[in-house]
């Protein structure tokens, strides 16, 4: 594409990135140093089987954003996330947008394009984790051409969660979540679930691996 | 008002009336609107007439005939239809207002001239007066200013010589600013019901935008529009728009009722529509210099309010956590709230990391097999395995002191493939109820 004069790539549907956006750093250390964070103005795919630690990057990647005094949004097809353990990770739920598609791919897919089309957004994340495979496979892949494009002139992190990658070729920042270890505390009975490590391994664009370790913090009195 | 402001008004005496043919309570208001355009001071002497002085406008518009013309072009805009005086002083021009067609312009000292025609009964003056008058056999303004001033003192006494001071334009006296009373509600009878959304929403337009004008002119936003039908089965269907922010743009305000129409249609055929707004104080906002960007307000409500027309009213919100100890408790806020500024700089503070939970909604019925005491083995759909690791019960109960008791145990298991999920056994049942994420 570089060799190709500038009046031919837009013919042949290319488009030049020209502008490179900050990263918005997650608050896992380990990832931060690697990769800086997740893109700004790019589409990021975490994928990874379930309890992996896909929920725990995500409100890690929320209390970032909101901590910083922005607004986030959560669309959320399976209704599956956690507001309790999202607000203990240090998420400002008063700047969180959450929208329950009730197991509609298609709603969750199109409100995802609205919020993009709002603007403003710090986070968009589009959690697919608990979507029906057969659904997923009927998506039609303009949607994932769709949204790049439509986030590209923003400066919002869009965070796709999924157990397979979906978004392929036009997410900038893949990666793929592991367990590594549970942690249980004392003996039975008097057992406590502790912590779990996990592990990140970012391999687009480049290669490595990230570990973190999540805390689960119990009220008191509860 | 100070003494200086009356006395220059009356020293540089150039009046102007505007007059309505059709005295509606909208185009009343609308009236009032148009006046205040040219003078914040403006009496209505009739409901369907104002007045205003314009001396001080001869610098900014001209001479009193281009304030005149000016007047009428924006009386046109505003779809009013009547006639404009400018006179030396406030009774000729409200008298040449109201009875002479289109723009009457009278220089001081020919108000006799300009008035002389028109009938006696055109002066301000009491039914007896114009009997008394009649009687005379005096016919026209002209007519009665022709009469002696001593003769009138004598037989009808100050109310006369009052009257033949207006006739002959020698009362130079200040105007009276009417209190305005703004009203923020439009109403619109149809000849004809209407039964669909498209020539509804046209109406409703219309009346949004006169009530935008209204709110933008007195410097106040609305914070909830109430629209309410008349419909042809004599009932009333009324939808309230309470909005988080507030704003006068009629474009964002007329989306927001159609999506709510759309999604609450109206049983029947409609017959009366009414628009009404809440004034309240406009929204001033001052940016932070690094405040991060947001979306704008009147932008996110209507990208909500078309997420809620297509995945339900609930669906889409601010979640709010519940003071309770019942898991996975929380409740749907229709607004944001304020994001905190950006008060933790990087690195000034380390926020731990939290093992984050993913529920399953409804939860999923398990076999759970129970060997001394705890869970040996789970299943459950997608789900399933050895259970290695358990720590609980973490028994939790509540609301025993309202009908809405609840209790259940809970469990943390490790399954051997590492992943994590919650049990819990509620009524006999075993059901997994989230998952370590």
């Amino acid at each position: 594409m570089a060799t190709l004069p500038n009046h031919i790539a837009p013919l042949l549907g290319w488009r030049r990135v020209t502008h490179q956006l900050d990263s918005l750093p997650t608050g896992i250390t380990s990832f931060d140093q690697i990769l800086g964070g997740c893109p700004r103005g790019r589409l990021t795919e975490i994928t990874g089987p379930a309890s992996s630690g896909r929920a725990s990057f995500l409100h890690q990647l929320l209390a970032a954003a909101t901590r910083r005094g922005e607004y986030c949004a959560v669309v959320d097809p399976a209704e599956a996330f956690d507001p309790h353990t999202a607000a203990q990770a240090g998420v400002n739920l008063d700047a969180l947008l959450w929208v329950r598609a009730g197991q509609q791919l298609d709603h969750a897919m199109r409100s995802a394009d609205l919020l993009l089309h709002a603007g403003g957004f710090g986070v968009i994340a589009l959690d697919l984790c608990q979507a029906n495979a057969e659904q997923l496979r009927r998506l039609p892949a303009s949607y994932w051409f769709r949204f790049q494009r439509a986030v590209e002139q923003t400066s919002t992190v869009l965070l796709v969660l999924a157990q397979q990658p979906q978004a392929k070729s036009t997410a900038a920042l893949q990666a793929r979540t592991s367990r590594q270890e549970a942690v249980f505390t004392g003996l039975f009975p008097y057992q406590l679930l502790a912590r779990a490590r996990y592990c990140v391994e970012p391999y687009k664009p480049q290669r490595a691996t990230a570990e973190y370790v999540a805390e689960l913090l119990e009220e008191a009195g509860a | 008002m100070s003494p200086s402001y009356w006395k220059r008004q009356v020293h540089e005496g150039v009046y102007a009336a505007i007059h309505i043919s059709n005295p509606e309570p909208a185009a009343r208001m609308a009236l009032f609107a148009l006046a205040q355009q040219f003078s914040p001071l403006v009496e209505m002497p009739t409901p369907d007439t104002a007045l205003l002085a314009i001396g001080a406008l001869r610098r900014l518009m001209g001479s009193p005939t281009q304030i005149a013309s000016e007047m009428a072009r924006r009386a046109q805009e505003r779809h009013l239809h009547g006639s404009i005086a400018v006179a030396a002083n406030p009774d000729t021009a409200v008298i040449a207002a109201q009875q002479l067609a289109g723009i009457t312009v009278i220089p001081q000292g020919r108000e006799v001239e300009k008035l002389g025609h028109l009938p006696v009964s055109a002066l301000p003056a009491d039914p007896n007066t114009l009997e008394v008058l009649e009687r005379w056999g005096v016919r026209t303004v002209e007519e009665f200013c022709a009469l002696p001033r001593t003769g009138i003192a004598e037989r009808l006494g100050a109310a006369g010589l009052r009257l033949l001071a207006i006739a002959r334009g020698e009362v130079h006296r200040p105007i009276l600013p009417q209190a305005e009373v703004v009203n923020y509600e439009e109403r619109f009878a149809l000849e004809h019901p209407v039964d669909l959304l498209e020539p509804l929403l046209f109406l409703i337009a219309r009346l949004l935008n006169e009530l935008c004008d209204r709110l933008r002119q007195h410097s106040r936003a609305t914070t909830e529009l109430r629209v309410s039908l008349g419909l042809v089965d004599q009932s009333t269907h009324t939808r309230v728009l309470a909005l988080p922010f507030a704003t006068h743009d009629s474009h964002a305000l007329l989306k927001l009722i159609q999506l709510d129409f759309e999604a609450h249609p109206p049983r029947a055929a409609i017959r009366q529509l009414t628009v009404a707004v809440v004034p309240v104080e406009p929204r001033v906002v001052q940016h932070h210099l690094y405040t991060p960007p947001s979306p704008e307000p009147e932008r996110l409500e209507l990208t909500l309010a078309k997420i809620r027309a297509m995945v339900g009213e609930e669906k889409a919100g601010f979640p709010e956590l519940v003071d309770t100890h019942r898991p996975d408790t929380w409740r749907m806020r229709a607004a944001a709230g304020r994001p905190s500024a950006p008060l933790v700089h990087e690195g000034e503070r380390e926020f731990g990391l939290r093992l984050a939970l993913r529920y399953f909604r409804p939860p999923l019925a398990a076999r759970v097999e129970v060997e001394r005491g705890r869970p040996s083995q789970l299943s459950a759909a997608g789900i399933g395995g050895q259970i290695v690791q358990a720590a609980g019960p973490w028994r939790a109960s509540g609301d025993w002191w309202s009908g809405a008791a609840w209790s259940r145990e809970d469990w943390d298991v490790a399954l051997t493939d590492g992943a994590l999920y919650r049990l819990c056994f509620l009524r006999r049942e075993w059901l997994v109820d989230a998952s370590y994420d």
